[in-house]
């Protein structure tokens, strides 16, 4: 007897930060949204042991990740995801509240800091046009500065009383495959009484350290978290904090940037 | 006055000032807390007036009327009080 389409599992492997998450979902409806959300990070493999989460519509005893809609299990699904995929890096990986946008010729890769709320997601929409988009929140780093992608749906208010989650793709951004390392290191803030070109101040590496700091995910379990964190501003070439009012503003900014560190 | 080093997770100096990451956050220490804390050991403790030592003679005397014990009292209750270092 045929499974009915409401009932139908379907798995689908999503992986962000070097890890796999497969989403076992339920009803063939929510699989398709799902999928069109999340087809950026979409893998056609698995690695390793991926942890697992059932995704359904209905109470909370439905699944690990529920909602009474589709547009809100699509809602609680993302940050479920992020914080299973960050839980499973911690003491590895550097992780930042950050966007990260690659050059698309040489890989070279800018990463965006910021608290949430303060215009991450709009800087990568916005860059992520012309550059290799890589994520909107969180950007882990390796020891030696690889920046892995985390290319989960973006959180964009279309109206009704919760955000709709888009693909980057969708979007109209390049998520093009890119070895991507760390080359511009910048803590920005977006302040709306700010004029002209975007103001660029280095930072001593004391204070980026304090900068960086509370934006980080699991730092202290990482192995002397300040020295890592000092190897990869050094890596960068040292940190900026850049204040500006406008994203598209920060293009001209990255490309010189990127390209003094080719 | 006796102090010894918190409970610090890491601690690095750069340009003569120090980050120390103490009970989930980032000290930044100016560079006479920074040369206090690099005078307290690693291990065991030290007094407050080993450590005017240190700082007289990494600034020299403060001008009068101030007092170099004071001054380096007032930064190390301070340090204490921001879990850097710990009394006793």
């Amino acid at each position: 007897m045929p499974v009915p389409d409401e009932e139908r599992v379907t798995r689908l492997v999503v992986r962000g930060l070097g890890v796999d998450v497969a989403l076992e979902v339920v009803g063939a409806e929510l699989a398709q949204a799902v999928h069109s959300a999340w087809r950026d990070a979409v893998s056609p493999e698995v690695r390793g042991t991926p942890i697992t989460l059932r995704v359904a519509v209905g109470p909370a005893t439905a699944g690990d990740v529920t909602g009474a809609t589709l547009g809100e299990v699509l809602h609680y699904l993302s940050p479920v995801v992020t914080t299973r995929m960050i839980d499973r890096r911690a003491g590895e990986l550097v992780m930042l509240h950050a966007a990260a946008l690659a050059d698309p010729v040489t890989g070279a890769t800018a990463v965006l800091v910021a608290p949430s709320g303060t215009g991450k997601t709009t800087a990568a929409a916005t860059l992520g046009r012309s550059m290799v988009y890589l994520s909107d929140e969180t950007s882990a780093i390796t020891a030696e500065g690889h920046v892995l992608p985390y290319r989960k749906p973006l959180s964009v208010i279309e109206g009704g009383h919760l955000k709709t989650q888009r693909s980057p793709s969708e979007l109209g951004l390049l998520t093009t495959d890119t070895e991507a390392r760390l080359a511009a290191l910048l803590v920005i803030e977006r302040r709306v009484d700010h004029e002209g070109e975007p103001r660029v101040d280095p930072l001593a590496l004391v204070d980026a350290l304090a900068a960086l700091t509370p934006e980080n995910s699991y730092l202290a379990r990482l192995e002397r978290p300040l020295h890592r964190l000092a190897d990869l501003v050094d890596l960068a070439g040292g940190a900026h904090r850049v204040t500006y009012r406008e994203s598209a503003d920060l293009s001209p900014l990255l490309s010189r940037l990127l390209g003094a560190r080719r | 006055m006796r102090v010894r080093r918190g409970e610090l997770l890491d601690a690095l100096v750069a340009d003569g000032r120090a980050a120390v990451f103490v009970r989930g956050q980032v000290v930044v220490l100016s560079e006479m807390a920074t040369v206090i804390l690099t005078a307290t050991p690693v291990t065991g403790s030290t007094t407050l007036e080993q450590l005017t030592a240190t700082v007289v003679d990494e600034f020299g005397p403060p001008a009068p009327p101030l007092d170099a014990l004071e001054l380096t009292r007032a930064q190390v209750v301070e340090l204490v009080e921001h879990h850097v270092l710990d009394a006793g």
